[in-house]
């Protein structure tokens, strides 16, 4: 095309040349050259105004054919790959003869291949947009895309063809007799608990198997959970499986659907997930001194979570409240006092005190003598501030005194201010928002402001979450938020009632979820001081869940407190072999290393390291699945796609079996009609630019020599 | 005992608590008549001192729709007051802020003063809330709704007149959001400089008066407490309750 461009102004210049040279021969030489010159530079400049531009039709031109061929893993379903490579050995000849053809062969990418060679079938996905776009993008001016796929592409995105007039025919394999069964979804939570029913739904996909009986089972390495038999229709059909996971911890299983006889596939009959079982319901007891927002937003968070058991009590009303109503006429229940501090509460997981001061009721300190008893036994504790909070509330010399990871003191203030809480460290596990620690990091560094705190001082050995960013308390900043083990118990505080203001104030916010942290927030703390979670001095995170085979992933080592100490990860690979893994500094908290998952199997990390004799490790086991499995699921020539794709290109599907080169060029050139021709635009040729300078330049030499 | 409860409403005496309060008054101020009864706000956080827990703001907030800081200053106030009597008109961006206010854990109570059955305000505010929440339909309280024992066990809806013998409400995460009354119970708390009630109440005299007033305690209390009222260590004595008592 561009050959073309330069050709054509490369005569005309030369004709003008030639004019002028004819001209100069004449006798009137200065007024004919004059005249001549300045009506060729009207002209260009006339061109270049008005865009001036021009069309050649190529009817005849020999086509430009690609020949694309998806040998992603479903194309060895039904012989599919080795009907295009009979096809290809069989029509060679005939299609070269024809048309200028290339032959390309895609999966997650294109690939160029050369003339007549043998299709194998790699086990990766497909991606046709990306493979399409990439082709079309290396080679502009082709004509026709002869598309041999199925269409199982699981992003199922149409490749973007503005701007070209390629043209896609994709081939149809003709299965009229197309018969699978086939895993499509699993839809469950990936936590469950232990002695309490657990339910998952699985997603099959039919097809030729219509009022047939098949089984289905659920099943773990060791025995067969639940079993249903379902009667199944054309298209999707969803089973409900059941089972009551016995241990705790992290498992697999598995869901399988019965064999039949005829099926495409058996490969996608299973499938895999997995579990993360922890005990039973969190029970907490939420106790809060009056109503409050704090209340109303803690609570709501609290009854919409699936794990959590709550059972509240709202004091109402005080003792110097007017009574203006008969008792009957008000829905308050008297305050259980002896029943929750001595008769129920170890049936609980969790006390949560919210602005609750004992003394108002008269509760008696044996009874605060309980709560340091059920906590050191193992039990979860929590006190949110306010003014009837610590030791405002009483708490001091008291038995809670001694639980609460902060000091407190018998002048306690209550400090009426708005205040932004300073993160005391961003990889602390009860901070944990996001997997990923940038993102968590981020939206911790922009966490909305808190509303007034009761001044409490740090406690040795306490963890410290939020300090206030400047108020002090002898040497250290007076923190918001602490906590700590005491004995086998858990204790968590926080000093400002007013954490709702995170959740509301994520109205303001366009870049950050904070409905979100504060429902993490709070989830870590109520697992963590329910005792489900373990907080660790050393954590292994990876950068993806469910890692598939070919993935190269982050593994990061996180470590609790600043250490001077290089923790070690190791890693035992699915044959059972254990190598240690290269890990780089990132800082005195953070390591990390990079690992290709090759195969598919089971891969034990552990990561550990010694302080003062104490060795601190974290394991974690990962699963890693075939990539394909995606790919499989649907096996079924994906008609739809195959049509939607030769529609927008002003294509067609062609049969497998009535494939002819030359009717699609036929049909390529008829549709395309006059449309299907160069276009050249004279006024965006820089040579246009040149021979108007050159001109100018000859007209001014001219007429300075015949003055 | 009602004179009781009026006579204490008059007497009581405020201490500022503002910076620990849990309740503040929070009303929208928007084009028309956004404050029909202006000082109600004072005797209802009177009596909220007086016979409930709550620690209430004395100062009433205001909140002005056309103001640049609408949005930051709904975002400090989980609770909010709308009151009218005419067409209510909001721009898109101000609808989008309700929506979020809302959706982030927000309560709205709206009151129709009017007193009409078909009036510019309630066909206003209607469509106002297709447009704040276009997935969610109004519903309506029935006898065991939370509203109508949060606080008060009360069996009927009621207010100046009883229009409806109902709320609507619109439901989100399990919680009522946007709470809507037609009955003008707002209007039986207005009282004139000598302390007697400008508004007589229809049918119901002044019984009707007390419950209305109990159902308003009732929604400020549901602001702060959620559906605390429906769990189920209430139920047994709340059935005792309802059970025991003299209509």
């Amino acid at each position: 095309m561009v050959d073309v461009k330069i050709n054509l102004i490369v005569i005309i210049f030369l004709c003008l040349l030639l004019i002028t040279y004819f001209f100069y021969l004449l006798k009137n030489k200065k007024l004919y050259i004059s005249i001549f010159f300045r009506t060729i530079l009207f002209l260009i400049l006339i061109i270049l105004m008005l865009k001036v531009s021009y069309k050649v039709l190529t009817i005849n031109k020999k086509f430009d054919v690609i020949f694309l061929i998806d040998n992603s893993y479903s194309m060895t379903f039904n012989q599919r790959l080795s009907k295009v490579n009979t096809f290809l050995e069989k029509n060679f000849k005939q299609i070269e003869k024809k048309a200028n053809v290339k032959y390309f062969v895609f999966n997650d990418d294109a690939q160029k291949i050369e003339k007549n060679v043998k299709i194998e079938v790699t086990k990766k996905n497909t991606n046709i947009k990306k493979s399409i776009e990439n082709i079309l993008f290396q080679n502009k001016n082709v004509d026709v895309i002869i598309l041999f796929t199925d269409g199982n592409d699981i992003y199922e995105k149409y490749p973007d063809f503005t701007g070209y007039k390629t043209v896609v025919y994709p081939i149809n394999f003709n299965e009229n007799n197309f018969k699978d069964v086939a895993i499509k979804d699993l839809r469950y939570s990936t936590l469950g608990f232990k002695g309490t029913n657990y339910e998952l739904t699985c997603v099959i996909l039919n097809y030729g198997y219509d009022n047939k009986n098949i089984l289905v089972t659920i099943a773990d390495e060791k025995e067969v959970l639940d079993t249903k038999r379902i009667n199944l229709k054309s298209g999707k059909n969803e089973v409900k499986l059941n089972f009551v996971p016995k241990d705790v911890g992290k498992k697999r299983y598995y869901v399988k659907i019965e064999h039949l006889l005829g099926e495409v596939s058996y490969e996608n009959n299973k499938k895999y997930f997995e579990l993360e079982v922890i005990k039973d319901k969190i029970r907490i007891l939420y106790i809060c001194g009056e109503p409050s927002t704090e209340y109303y937003f803690l609570r709501s968070m609290l009854k919409n979570e699936p794990n959590f058991d709550l059972v509240s009590f709202v004091i109402l009303r005080n003792n110097d409240s007017q009574i203006i109503v008969p008792d009957e006429d008000l829905s308050l229940i008297p305050f259980p006092i002896h029943d929750i501090f001595v008769k129920e509460l170890n049936n609980y997981d969790l006390l949560l005190l919210e602005n609750f001061s004992y003394k108002k009721f008269s509760i008696p300190v044996q009874y605060l003598e309980n709560i340091k008893r059920y906590v050191s036994t193992g039990g979860g504790f929590i006190m949110i501030g306010g003014k009837n909070s610590f030791s405002l509330g009483g708490y001091k010399n008291t038995p809670i005194e001694d639980i609460l990871p902060v000091e407190i003191y018998e002048n306690e203030e209550f400090v009426k201010q708005d205040f932004v809480p300073k993160v005391n460290d961003y990889f602390d596990p009860l901070l944990k928002i996001y997997d990923n620690l940038k993102h968590n990091e981020s939206i911790l560094k922009n966490i909305p402001s808190l509303k007034n705190y009761n001044k409490v001082g740090y406690k040795q050995g306490s963890k410290v979450i939020f300090w206030h960013p400047v108020d002090k308390l002898g040497q250290n900043y007076v923190p918001i938020s602490s906590y700590w083990k005491f004995d086998k118990g858990r204790v968590f505080t926080i000093s400002s009632g007013n954490t709702w203001k995170w959740v509301l104030e994520n109205m303001l916010s366009k870049n950050y979820d904070f409905k979100n942290m504060y429902v993490q927030f709070w989830k870590n703390v109520i697992y963590w001081c329910g005792g489900i979670t373990e907080i660790k001095n050393i954590r292994i995170l990876f950068d993806k869940e469910n890692i598939v085979v070919d993935d190269n992933i982050k593994i990061r080592i996180v470590m609790s407190g600043k250490h001077t100490i290089e923790p070690e990860l190791y890693v035992t690979y699915p044959d059972l072999t254990k190598v240690r893994l290269n890990i780089k500094k990132i800082s005195l908290q953070e390591y990390v290393c990079e690992m290709n998952f090759m195969s598919k199997g089971r891969y034990a990390f552990t990561a550990f390291y010694n302080e003062n004799n104490v060795v601190y490790r974290d394991d974690k086991i990962v699963y890693v699945r075939e990539n394909i499995f995606d790919e499989i699921v649907n096996l079924k020539i994906n008609e739809d796609y195959l049509n939607k794709i030769a529609n927008i290109t002003g294509g067609m599907v062609i049969n497998y079996d009535n494939f002819e080169l030359e009717e699609i060029i036929d049909h390529t050139r008829k549709n395309k009609g006059k449309e299907y021709s160069l276009n050249y635009e004279i006024y965006n040729n820089f040579l246009v630019g040149i021979v108007f300078m050159l001109i100018f330049i000859s007209e001014i030499f001219f007429m300075r020599k015949f003055r | 005992m009602k004179k009781l409860f009026y006579i204490i409403l008059i007497e009581i005496f405020f201490i500022s608590n503002a910076y620990m309060s849990n309740f503040k008054w929070v009303q929208l101020k928007y084009e028309g008549n956004w404050d029909p009864v202006p000082n109600v706000y004072i005797d209802v956080i009177n009596i909220l001192t007086l016979t409930t827990s709550i620690t209430c703001e004395t100062e009433r907030v205001i909140i002005d729709i056309s103001s640049p800081k609408f949005a930051f200053e709904l975002s400090q106030s989980p609770f909010i007051i709308i009151l009218g009597n005419n067409e209510i008109n909001l721009t898109k961006e101000q609808i989008n802020v309700l929506r979020s206010y809302v959706i982030n854990g927000g309560t709205i109570f709206v009151e129709d003063v009017s007193e009409l059955r078909y009036s510019k305000f309630d066909t206003s505010i209607k469509k106002l809330f297709k447009e704040i929440f276009p997935e969610y339909k109004l519903k309506k309280t029935a006898s065991d709704n939370v509203l109508m024992k949060s606080f008060y066990l009360l069996t009927q809806v009621t207010g100046r007149i009883i229009l409806n013998d109902y709320l609507e409400y619109i439901e989100y995460e399990n919680r009522p959001v946007i709470i809507y009354s037609r009955n003008n119970m707002i209007s039986c708390w207005a009282r004139d400089r000598f302390g007697k009630f400008l508004y007589e109440c229809l049918p119901g005299a002044e019984q009707q008066r007390f419950n209305s007033q109990k159902l308003f305690l009732n929604i400020i209390m549901y602001s702060l407490c959620g559906t605390y009222k429906s769990d189920q260590v209430h139920q047994p004595y709340i059935d005792q309750r309802l059970k025991l008592r003299k209509w």
